[in-house]
């Protein structure tokens, strides 16, 4: 499986809608994935702007930016990213 | 719901948000009654069945975010009726501070025992012989239990080999350990205000956001509009809530950019606190009274009042950390307002008491100070580095974990008094404080420090908290390690004051 990046925005607006939860639940599933041989590395970002259009959180994986992101989007992008 | 992100929490901070514009824009009564349709926009309801009835509950969260009460449904009034009262400069908050929003709630079932889908009607069925009283008989798709019968002893769940009886009680409840929530004649759940003690857990736990608290941002913002002094006291579970990029020095930063003139760690108070109640141990306990309970958490002696009035003379008396910095920075500016900005909402009813009402003017959690940088776009990340607090020592700051009241008051012991030995118990959540209290009625904890905490796993877990509490523990112990000081006894801010 292909190693997954994923980048959370913990700007300020980010951070109030739920990017910290997130980032909990993406720690999890990172070390149950690793034994299944998915590679995740997660990066905490900097404000990406998108917030100002009312698009927060914001969560990068590779190079495809999920606006208005919920851990569900963004685990399902993840697994198909990984396995493709 | 803490540590998951819901939509629940979502529209809670947008409420927030929103009513922290309107208040930094000087907004009209006008823009009140559009607000749910700025939350809510469109046709389309996006989280029950319905768009009207989505709107008419967030009316009533923002009204209770403007310190309003909830509006009776059975009768006609506009969504900013008494919003002349609330538009104002100073503190008008009132009891009750938690309110169930009755059409919000789904009157979810009481405790109870229930059949599932598991039950495979087996021949055996041994549920329905090991109840004690006959409450379980076989039907015709499955096991029935009649709930009118039932003891809630739970043999019948345990006897069940395809675990098909299940226990559960309604969430609300279920948070509340002095079993304050009751039902209404239409079986929603309704606040027995005499036992509530307004920890808030039943607002973290309702899965249909039904309950909410009031909060004072609205005046508090008005009166920074106004040109107030208004100083902030930020209480020590702070580290890390605004994120991993939000420093403390650019959390400082962002407070004075939001129009706070001064900021002050609430962690001062916590070692004035600590050193007096390590006076107060030792000159008092055993001889005077049995055991000396901690004092910093307002829903632990709230409770201990109204479930053991007998016992409550043994929690501390000592002001809490909240008044001990409130009164030194009222020392140095008579002039200053402050608020205390924390995890906890039990401190906005502490600060209506008599004795604290002069020194504590607002107080509001980090949700809702999140929500206010948010409103005036503010992006602490982006912030340059402020002054980096430095008011406390090291076990201050450990206030905000479970175990860290109890222990900066026994180093304090130790310290000024070699030899002397601390016995500690502690509690972290109510209805464990409540069996510690009870041990403590019963004699079992003579000569005893006694740390009560409300919130799983202390402040760090209170239900204005943003961070998943395992993570913001971590946070409060690496800032403690920064200090310069280890104990109380050696910040020379703390030394010498007065308790
Ligand atoms: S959990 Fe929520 S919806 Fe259920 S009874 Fe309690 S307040 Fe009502
Ligand atoms: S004591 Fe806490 S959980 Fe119980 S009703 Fe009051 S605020 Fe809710
Ligand atoms: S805070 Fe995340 S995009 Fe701005």
């Amino acid at each position: 499986m292909k190693p997954v990046t994923v980048q959370i925005c913990v700007g300020t607006h980010c951070t109030m809608m739920g990017a910290m939860d997130m980032y909990e639940l993406l720690q999890n599933m990172q070390q149950s994935m690793e034994e299944k041989g998915l590679e995740i590395t997660i990066d905490l970002v900097r404000c990406f702007g998108d917030c100002k259009a009312n698009e927060a959180p914001v969560v990068v994986v590779n190079d495809k930016k999920i606006v208005s992101a919920t851990s569900e989007k963004v685990m399902e992008y993840i697994m198909e990213v990984g396995k493709a | 719901m803490k540590g998951i992100y819901t939509s629940i929490t979502k529209i809670r901070r947008q409420v927030f948000t929103e009513v922290a514009r309107l208040a930094f824009e000087n907004g009209d009564h006008h823009q009140f009654e559009d607000a749910p349709y700025r939350i809510l926009p469109g046709e389309v309801a996006q989280y029950r069945d319905s768009i009207f009835k989505e709107r008419a509950i967030v009316g009533e969260r923002l009204r209770l975010a403007m310190g309003l009460p909830v509006r009776r449904v059975d009768k006609h009034s506009r969504l900013s009726s008494g919003i002349e009262k609330v538009d104002v400069d100073h503190r008008i908050l009132e009891a009750p501070l938690v309110n169930v929003i009755p059409f919000a709630c789904e009157a979810c079932p009481t405790d109870a025992f229930y059949v599932t889908d598991n039950c495979r009607k087996c021949l055996a069925h041994p549920c329905t012989f090991v109840c004690p009283v006959n409450a379980v008989s076989i039907g015709k798709n499955r096991a029935i239990i009649d709930q009118d019968k039932c003891i809630r002893c739970g043999k019948c769940k345990e006897a069940c080999p395809y675990h098909a009886i299940v226990r559960y009680d309604r969430p609300c409840a279920a948070a509340c350990g002095v079993n304050a929530i009751e039902s209404d004649y239409l079986g929603r759940a309704e606040i027995n205000q005499d036992k509530c003690v307004s920890c808030g857990m039943c607002i973290i736990s309702c899965p249909f956001g039904a309950i909410a608290d009031k909060s004072e941002i609205y005046q508090l913002i008005k009166a920074m509009n106004k040109g107030a002094q208004v100083v902030a006291e930020i209480a020590p579970s702070f580290v890390g809530q605004f994120g991993p990029l939000a420093t403390p020095a650019k959390v400082v930063e962002g407070l004075k950019r939001l129009g706070f003139s001064d900021v002050v760690e609430v962690s001062l108070g916590a070692d004035i606190a600590s050193i007096h109640e390590a006076k107060v141990f030792v000159e008092n306990v055993p001889e005077k009274q049995p055991y000396l309970g901690t004092s910093c958490c307002p829903s632990w002696a709230m409770m201990a009042k109204k479930f053991f009035p007998e016992q409550s003379q043994y929690i501390s008396s000592s002001h809490t950390p909240m008044v001990a910095t409130a009164k030194q920075i009222k020392a140095k500016n008579p002039d200053a307002k402050v608020v205390f900005i924390g995890p906890c909402i039990a401190k906005k009813i502490e600060a209506l008491d008599e004795e604290v009402r002069p020194y504590i003017d607002f107080v509001i959690t980090f949700e809702e100070l999140i929500a206010m940088f948010v409103a005036k776009d503010i992006d602490l990340s982006m912030l340059e580095d402020g002054q980096e607090p430095n008011d406390s020592s090291s076990r201050g700051r450990s206030y905000a974990n479970c175990g860290g009241v109890a222990e900066a008051i026994a180093s304090n012991i130790r310290k000024l008094y070699p030899g002397r030995e601390v016995l500690i118990d502690r509690a972290d959540s109510l209805s464990d404080c409540r069996k510690m209290l009870a041990m403590a009625k019963a004699g079992k904890r003579d000569g005893y420090l006694l740390e009560g905490m409300a919130c799983p796993g202390g402040c760090v877990g209170g239900p204005g908290t943003l961070l998943p509490t395992k993570q913001a523990t971590v946070k409060v112990q690496e800032f403690a390690k920064k200090s310069p000081y280890e104990t109380a006894l050696d910040n020379p801010k703390a030394a010498g004051a007065e308790g």
